[in-house]
């Protein structure tokens, strides 16, 4: 346990000192603002809620994975983490906790920015149930897209870089807007968090979708996380 | 003698390609055991089997007699290494870089980085990023990183890269007293010949992948063909005449001097001056000259010409007399 501690302040001190952390979330906050206002609270932060379960998600907290995992090959550091007292999976775990660490304070920055912004705009008929209702739909998308980072790991593991897992995310997001709509929607991964929140605003259901469609993102998450333990612990690391 | 590392008919393929072929070696507490051999002869391979990196195709790794393939991540505390050139994490101060890896240690932070620094002379360079750092001074604090712990196993691929001279000398030095004074075992590689040969108290050459010998440093120094070479102005030929009716075996060397090999001449040189001055015949120089150690490890490894494979296996004969031969 306490190796895990030891390696998640490693890896956090590694992140949070990073400049594509930084400048990802400034990228963010400022589409966030250019696409702030509405008729009321529920519009104005719907739109932010889109803006993440449609972009943000998959290419914020893609490339943010893409760093976390490819920066050790890319600046070939990844030989000082591979023969250490700690295990190789307790690393991957490390990393990981701190990839969902900080894609979650980006999330509620970006909640609390929108907040900020709606005020200083004067946007109309502020409600306490409009704020809860959508703060819960942005932590349940963002919870989505944390499941689809897994294989973004696994790709910056076996290209050895993150400029593979950066187009890979880039890539999804272009399946998502183009496929998403169509009967194919409900069962692309990258297309759910979308589609889940467009159908839960219309039903106000809390799992609109079919189960398949959230057993899909667990098992590509699944597969992600075992891939990239499998690969950390098992291939040559040359 | 414990035993400290130990390799077992360690072979690594790729498809149908060999880069490493049965290699078995032993390296005992205290020692400093040089890995020589050509760029590609497959030292990092075996270095990064040795520290887990790389999966071999078939042989064992014992450290500290436990076996590698078994092994759990505790191993890793009595190893320190550094493989090929160092990299660290460029926006992170030398300090802040020993920080981290003495944290992923286990180790006090602090006190952990402050000691090594001060080990490898890096103080001055505590705040600077790693970016900014010398090759030098970037390759001291891969040596930081690797003696943070004050492992018991240094296993160093290249140590002295990029290091200017005093800093070899203090890399060597340092080096040394770890292993005399603290019976830190230094499994090392290099391609510099002298280097190792001041260094390592005994010396593994390997190429193509195989171990082609193994012998101490003192053996190495003693395998250096040596030979009596005179110059005799204008009467070479007269002086090999004179030398071959002694009993002696003589060759004209291309510079019109003559070369007067065997233990018997190289043992007593004035007889030869002897013969050659009371003949009056003009002497200006005799001397014995050693065999450079880049020409002695190219004729081991089969890439220093014709007559290479000769010497190689003469080379080989003198150690089976001597019992060490691989």
């Amino acid at each position: 346990m306490r190796s895990l501690w030891n390696a998640v302040i490693v890896e956090n001190r590694k992140l949070s000192r990073s400049p594509v952390l930084w400048g990802m979330l400034v990228f963010l906050l400022f589409v966030t603002g250019i696409r702030s206002g509405g008729a009321d609270w529920t519009e104005h932060l719907g739109s932010m809620t889109f803006l993440f379960a449609s972009v943000f998600g998959l290419m914020g907290f893609g490339t943010i994975t893409a760093w976390t995992f490819g920066r050790e090959y890319a600046d070939r550091t990844i030989k000082d983490l591979v023969a250490l007292p700690i295990s190789r999976g307790t690393i991957v775990i490390a990393k990981s906790a701190v990839i969902v660490l900080w894609c979650l304070i980006a999330t509620l920055l970006i909640f609390g920015f929108a907040l900020l912004l709606g005020w200083l705009i004067g946007v109309p008929g502020f409600s306490v149930d409009a704020v809860w209702r959508s703060l819960v739909e942005l932590l349940t998308i963002a919870a989505f897209h944390l499941l689809l980072c897994s294989p973004v790991a696994l790709l910056a593991s076996i290209s050895r870089g993150y400029l593979v897992p950066i187009a890979y995310a880039f890539t999804t997001l272009m399946v998502a807007l183009t496929a998403g709509p169509t009967v194919l929607g409900p069962y692309l991964p990258w297309s759910i968090p979308a589609l889940h929140l467009s159908l839960s605003s219309e039903g106000g259901t809390l799992f609109p979708l079919g189960k398949a469609s959230y057993v899909i993102l667990i098992a590509v998450c699944e597969l992600g996380i075992a891939g990239t333990m499998s690969w950390w612990k098992r291939a040559d690391q040359r | 003698m414990q035993e400290m590392i130990r390799t077992e008919k360690l072979t690594k393929r790729y498809g149908d390609y060999p880069v490493l072929s049965d290699v078995s070696l032993s390296v005992n507490r205290g020692e400093i055991y040089g890995f020589l051999g050509l760029n590609g002869a497959g030292k990092t391979t075996t270095i990064r089997m040795l520290l887990g990196m790389i999966r071999p195709t078939s042989g064992d790794i014992y450290i500290r007699g436990r076996c590698l393939r078994d092994a759990k991540p505790d191993l890793w505390r009595h190893v320190g290494y550094l493989v090929e050139t160092p990299y660290a994490y460029p926006n992170f101060t030398v300090r802040d870089n020993l920080r981290m890896i003495a944290r992923l240690r286990g180790l006090s932070e602090q006190s952990a980085a402050d000691a090594v620094m001060e080990k490898l002379q890096l103080t001055r360079y505590a705040n600077t990023k790693s970016k900014n750092l010398s090759l030098g001074n970037a390759q001291k604090l891969g040596l930081a990183k690797a003696m943070i712990h004050n492992p018991a196993i240094l296993i160093l691929d290249e140590p002295t890269n990029a290091l200017d001279p005093a800093g070899i000398v203090q890399v060597r030095e340092l080096l040394r007293s770890l292993a005399e004074h603290e019976g830190v075992t230094v499994f090392i590689s290099s391609h510099i010949l002298e280097e190792m040969s001041k260094l390592a108290s005994r010396i593994g050459i390997i190429h193509g992948g195989s171990l082609v010998q193994e012998i101490t440093s003192r053996q190495f120094e003693q395998l250096r063909r040596k030979r009596l070479v005179a110059d005799v102005r204008g009467a070479s030929v007269a002086a090999a005449e004179l030398l071959t009716g002694a009993g002696y075996t003589v060759q004209p060397t291309a510079e019109g001097r003559i070369e007067i090999a065997g233990e018997h001449a190289l043992g007593q040189p004035e007889r030869i001056a002897r013969l050659i001055v009371d003949a009056k015949l003009p002497l200006a120089a005799l001397k014995v000259e050693e065999e450079g150690l880049e020409s002695y490890f190219l004729n081991i490894v089969g890439a220093g010409g014709p007559s290479s494979r000769e010497e190689e296996a003469s080379a080989d004969r003198e150690l089976e007399q001597g019992g060490s031969s691989k």
